[in-house]
């Protein structure tokens, strides 16, 4: 951990109001940015920014949580405003009217649920923290941070066709294996 | 065009995975997003405070400008990314070099030299010997050349630094050492870098590794396996013993040669101050006026120092001698300038007029350094001018150049500032203020001392 981290976590626990204000004013917009991008087609914009409040009030009470040996602290924050995030994204499918635009999207009418056995979980683990750079950083980007083809591209200098082809071949090598070794995916209508 | 049915499942396991398990996800960071604009971010920062039972905060946060201030500080972090790292590199070295009294006696005992971090530590009395790497070693990465800048093994662990200039090399969350004893995980725990540019990474091994009669060890990076010979750290009973030594005004500077591969050398050069100081330029680059540091040999020839391309390394002087190498070199250092991060901060409070300029004689001092305040002018309603005179003086043994700004609570103020095109030294500062506001208060503190040499190494070889 930098110092500058340091000195701001060792603030954040010393409860000095200063420190979370300055943790918002330098992480602010990256929770904001993964907040939207994951509560996307389900919610106001009113419901993000009451998200993102949630996500420094849950920092503010939890940073004694933090270890630093683990990851970074702007980590930590991503980690916990995504899992924030899909509790609201939850809560807000569950509102009447409200329909995740994805999912309409992908499948119309005939919406198919995939879903993963505990052996397949572990078996995709495996083949995730298998997956070598750039396309570990990739698929971290796309499925864990909800970052669209594009803004991988550009942040990685490539083309938006280079990063679909990589995802692709990604997806298609999973499936395979999981296929393979009989933990394939199973789709319930 | 993507499959979105393929994509959900994808999406849906990572949502129910835990983090933990995910190898590297903690280096892998969203891009940093534009964001909401100031009244998003102001009712944001309200009801965050109304929830903690804070709504005293209201006024404050009425008074701050976050998206500006976050916008100012990312392009400062960007442009100072390098520094920092070797802020924190140059910290760890000055703790490792402090010449406290207690240290002082023990440094009389054995220092050794570890080149490739190029810093100086006491010798460790445990029966095991220091094994280090003496100089670079480069080799191919999957993507461009890697280099293993430095190898250090202790008896309580090790540690690696590694750097390229393709960041997609830039992978493994830990790498392997193998010995004859067994293989040892050093796991990342700091990396740098610019955009697909330069990177930097840092690699520990916490615990023991059994190193007596090591002569030789593989490293294993991606799909690379590197054999690497490691040698007993040079020790020596002083800092003078390790090389060249001058002293100007009470700061010793020596310098260490490293011969690397080609016509390279390196002078890896080593002070000893006080805890918090550091010395951030040796002159690399003109500290004041026109004077950069000099290297020449016995016969006159001066040698260019090479720039630092990515990360600033300002202990580490790098040329090229093509002649196939002088027996000595000799490096001039004009000037140094030491940051002095242990020095209180002072406050300061200048009236703001309501329009117009107004000048003013609000004198402070820094660490002793005089600091006249002589005119604040309201440049809009939200930003003030404020001229400065630091009574920077060349002539001098020690002047001041310039400062940093931080807050009551000690976290550094975002703010523009001009230095002198000659001297540079500061004086203009443009700080932010409210409509309406009467005063403004901020605090001076780590002041950039210049120190005026010269140093002269002699028969560096």
């Amino acid at each position: 951990m930098d110092t500058e981290e340091q000195v701001l976590v060792d603030a954040l626990r010393n409860h000095r109001t200063m420190a979370l204000e300055r943790l918002m004013d330098q992480f602010g917009n990256s929770v904001y940015g993964l907040v939207s991008r994951i509560l996307a087609g389900t919610g106001r914009v009113e419901d993000t920014e009451e998200c993102v409040s949630d996500v420094f009030v849950t920092a503010w009470r939890r940073i004694d949580q933090f270890d630093s040996t683990r990851g970074t602290l702007k980590t930590w924050l991503l980690v916990l405003a995504k899992y924030i995030a899909l509790d609201v994204r939850r809560k807000l499918l569950r509102q009447p009217g409200t329909v995740e635009i994805d999912a309409s999207e992908s499948s119309g009418e005939n919406i198919e649920e995939a879903v993963l056995s505990k052996e397949a979980s572990m078996e995709m683990r495996n083949m995730v923290n298998a997956l070598t750079e750039p396309d570990r950083t990739i698929f971290y980007k796309r499925y864990f941070y909800y970052e669209s083809v594009e803004q991988i591209a550009k942040a990685l200098g490539i083309t938006n066709k280079a990063v679909e082809n990589r995802l692709y071949r990604i997806r298609k090598e999973f499936k395979e294996k999981l296929q393979e070794r009989g933990t394939g995916i199973k789709h319930a209508k | 065009m993507q499959n979105r049915d393929e994509d959900k499942w994808l999406f849906d396991w990572t949502d129910s995975e835990d983090p933990q398990e995910l190898k590297g996800l903690s280096s892998v960071q969203p891009d940093e997003e534009t964001g909401p604009d100031d009244k998003a971010w102001h009712r944001m920062k309200k009801r965050t405070f109304e929830k903690l039972g804070y709504p005293e905060r209201e006024n404050d946060l009425q008074a701050s400008e976050p998206l500006m201030q976050e916008n100012r500080r990312s392009r400062r972090r960007v442009v100072g990314k390098w520094l920092a790292a070797v802020s924190a590199a140059a910290v760890i070295c000055m703790l490792l070099i402090s010449i406290s009294p207690d240290v002082q006696a023990q440094l009389k005992k054995a220092l050794q030299f570890i080149p490739g971090f190029g810093y100086v530590q006491q010798k460790d009395d445990s029966a095991q010997p220091v094994f280090v790497l003496q100089k670079p070693v480069e080799f191919q990465g999957e993507y461009d050349t890697v280099t293993i800048d430095g190898l250090v093994i202790r008896s309580t662990g090790g540690e690696i630094a590694l750097s390229g200039d393709d960041l997609s090399d830039k992978t493994d969350d830990s790498i392997i050492l193998s010995t004859a004893h067994g293989e040892y995980e050093f796991k990342r725990g700091s990396a740098s870098w610019g955009s697909g540019g330069p990177w930097e990474a840092g690699y520990y091994y916490q615990g023991q590794i059994p190193i007596t009669a090591l002569s030789q060890v593989k490293l294993r990076f991606g799909n690379s396996v590197v054999p690497l010979d490691l040698e007993e750290a040079q020790s020596a009973e002083n800092m003078i013993s390790f090389g060249p030594s001058d002293t100007q005004n009470g700061i010793r500077i020596t310098g260490v040669v490293t011969r690397l591969d080609g016509q390279r050398v390196k002078v890896n050069l080593l002070t000893q101050l006080p805890q918090l100081q550091i010395v951030d330029s040796f002159s690399k680059e003109p500290i004041t006026g026109e004077q950069k540091l000099e290297v020449t040999d016995s016969n006159g020839k001066m040698y260019e120092v090479l720039k630092d391309i990515g990360f600033v390394k300002p202990r580490d002087i790098l040329f090229d001698d093509s002649t196939g190498g002088a027996e000595h070199y000799t490096l001039t250092i004009p000037y140094i300038r030491v940051e002095d991060m242990g020095v209180q901060h002072e406050k300061v409070t200048l009236p703001v007029p309501q329009q117009g300029s107004q000048n003013i004689h609000v004198t402070s001092a820094l660490d002793g350094f005089p600091v006249d305040f002589t005119q604040v002018e309201r440049v809009n309603e939200r930003t003030v001018r404020v001229s400065v005179d630091v009574h920077f003086d060349a002539a001098q043994s020690k002047t001041l150049q310039s400062y940093r700004l931080f807050d009551q609570d000690g976290f550094g103020i975002s703010h523009t500032s001009k230095i002198n095109e000659q001297t540079r030294a500061l004086e203009f500062e443009w700080l932010d203020v409210e409509p309406g506001q009467k005063e403004i208060t901020f605090y001076m503190g780590e002041p950039q001392i210049v120190i005026k040499g010269p140093w002269i190494l002699r028969d560096l070889h």
